[in-house]
């Protein structure tokens, strides 16, 4: 994991700008990798794990930004920053279907949060919109 | 006259289409919805909507599109004024308490990332993310915002520090709106940049006016404590000046988190009857004379239209 470049750069963002440490999801890096590889859908591992695993890691911000205090202000930014370079690389790399899907997913997630229901189905989301565009990858 | 008069908005249709989105998802919580509602309808000035049906009048676009864009920019700004009230500890926003201090903390700020969510489901539905993504970056506003962190009470901040805080902070969002409707109906390039360059000075004076109207409106009207922005460690243009004057350099200076009140408040009465406010107007004119040079070159009947809001915004007192 800590040779991906998206990764690496949110990494070194924070520990050049930020009193706060990187929050690393690699649990959620490696859930993806693997369901990538199982459903034969390796074309863009690098890039759709590390949005995934960063989706968690903003979110990891925002729920604990409380417990932050004087530190607060970087917690919400840097949620907000994480989640932002999410949509903004899966646009910059075309991936329309896909920032569509994370789009629906976060909100159904965040929605989820608001009504205390631990319901979360961005993985599988995912997986089905990228099993429809195989045709077009091959 | 106000700004939607001048730029012919429908704001019926600007309220309905921002109405619908908040209305799309039948599973948002009543209460919640009832929250971004009295947000997004109370007296919020819609200058990001406005400008972005502006942008629209120098292409041809159907109208129906434009207020969809345009209600999108209202909602991402709103997003962004949730996240900001939490930053700034902010209890009262537009005359009503603020969101976090309702909700809590965590809940507001997953109802903040809930609205930024339905904003990107949106763009998507209707394929705006040339519009959208390309005319501004969320990232870059958020980087800019995380590196000023650093500047809080921090008095050594210089002009240009400021200015690009500024930039980043207001005229972006504003340029990007005024960007997204021209790119939606297909205005030239040489017009989008004249467009964009109007709207990042614009943007800039814009800012620097409400900089200044943080020390001289009265609170009634601000919704907030004179000097809030001090208070927060937030150095805007009329401190920078002021800091330049020996009689109130110190006193500034002395200024942390720990201060009482009343050391703030010696501070703010005194850049407020101090010539350096004077000086922020006039600098805030010479960004909105950097905006009309911007647009010399355009030759469009709806230029007209682009002076006018210039001429507003230099009488602008709220």
């Amino acid at each position: 994991m800590m040779t991906n470049p998206f990764i690496e750069y949110i990494n070194n963002f924070i520990n050049d700008n930020t009193p706060l440490p990187f929050l690393k999801r690699e649990d959620k890096y490696q859930e993806m990798v693997q369901a990538l590889t199982e459903h034969n859908l390796t074309e863009y591992t690098e890039l759709i794990s590390a949005c995934y695993s960063l989706f968690y890691t903003a979110l990891d911000y925002h729920l604990t930004a409380q417990e932050q205090h004087d530190y607060l202000p970087y917690a919400v930014l840097l949620g907000d920053f994480i989640s932002s370079y999410v949509a903004e690389i899966l646009y910059k790399h075309n991936l329309f279907d896909l920032l569509k899907t994370f789009a629906y997913s976060t909100k159904e997630i965040m929605l989820n949060l608001l009504t205390n229901k631990s319901e979360d189905k961005l993985l599988e989301n995912i997986i089905t919109t990228l099993k429809k565009q195989v045709p077009q990858w091959t | 006259m106000d700004l939607a008069t001048i730029c012919n908005v429908n704001k019926k249709l600007l309220d309905s289409k921002i109405k619908a989105i908040i209305e799309s998802d039948p599973n948002l919580p009543e209460h919640y919805r009832e929250q971004l509602s009295q947000l997004l309808f109370s007296s919020g000035k819609r200058l990001r909507p406005i400008f972005t049906v502006l942008g629209s009048y120098f292409g041809n676009a159907d109208e129906d599109e434009v207020y969809n864009l345009a209600a999108l920019f209202e909602l991402i700004h709103t997003a962004s004024l949730i996240h900001d009230d939490i930053i700034d500890k902010a209890e009262i926003r537009r005359g009503k308490p603020t969101l976090h201090t309702i909700n809590g903390i965590t809940n507001t700020l997953i109802l903040g990332n809930y609205l930024v969510s339905l904003c990107c489901e949106i763009v998507s539905k209707y394929e705006f993310e040339e519009y959208y993504y390309d005319s501004f970056s969320l990232t870059d506003l958020c980087r800019s915002e995380i590196t000023q962190q650093r500047l809080l009470f921090n008095f050594d901040i210089t002009y240009e520090d400021y200015i690009t805080k500024t930039k980043n902070k207001t005229a972006l969002l504003i340029a990007a709106s005024l960007l997204g409707g021209a790119k939606l109906a297909g205005a030239d390039e040489k017009t989008l940049k004249r467009l964009y360059n109007y709207g990042i000075n614009l943007g800039i004076s814009f800012q620097i006016n409400d900089d200044i109207l943080d020390f001289t409106q009265d609170t009634t009207h601000l919704g907030k404590p004179n000097g809030a922005d001090l208070i927060n460690g937030n150095i805007t243009l009329p401190v920078i000046l002021a800091l330049k004057d020996k009689r109130i350099n110190a006193h500034i200076r002395q200024l942390s988190k720990q201060s009482s009140i009343a050391d703030f408040n010696y501070c703010i009465n005194y850049i407020k009857n101090s010539k350096w406010i004077k000086k922020s107007q006039k600098i805030s004119r010479k960004y909105l004379k950097k905006a009309k040079n911007a647009i010399k070159g355009l030759n469009h009947d709806k230029k007209t239209v682009l002076i006018e809001i210039l001429k507003m915004l230099d009488k602008r007192t709220h």
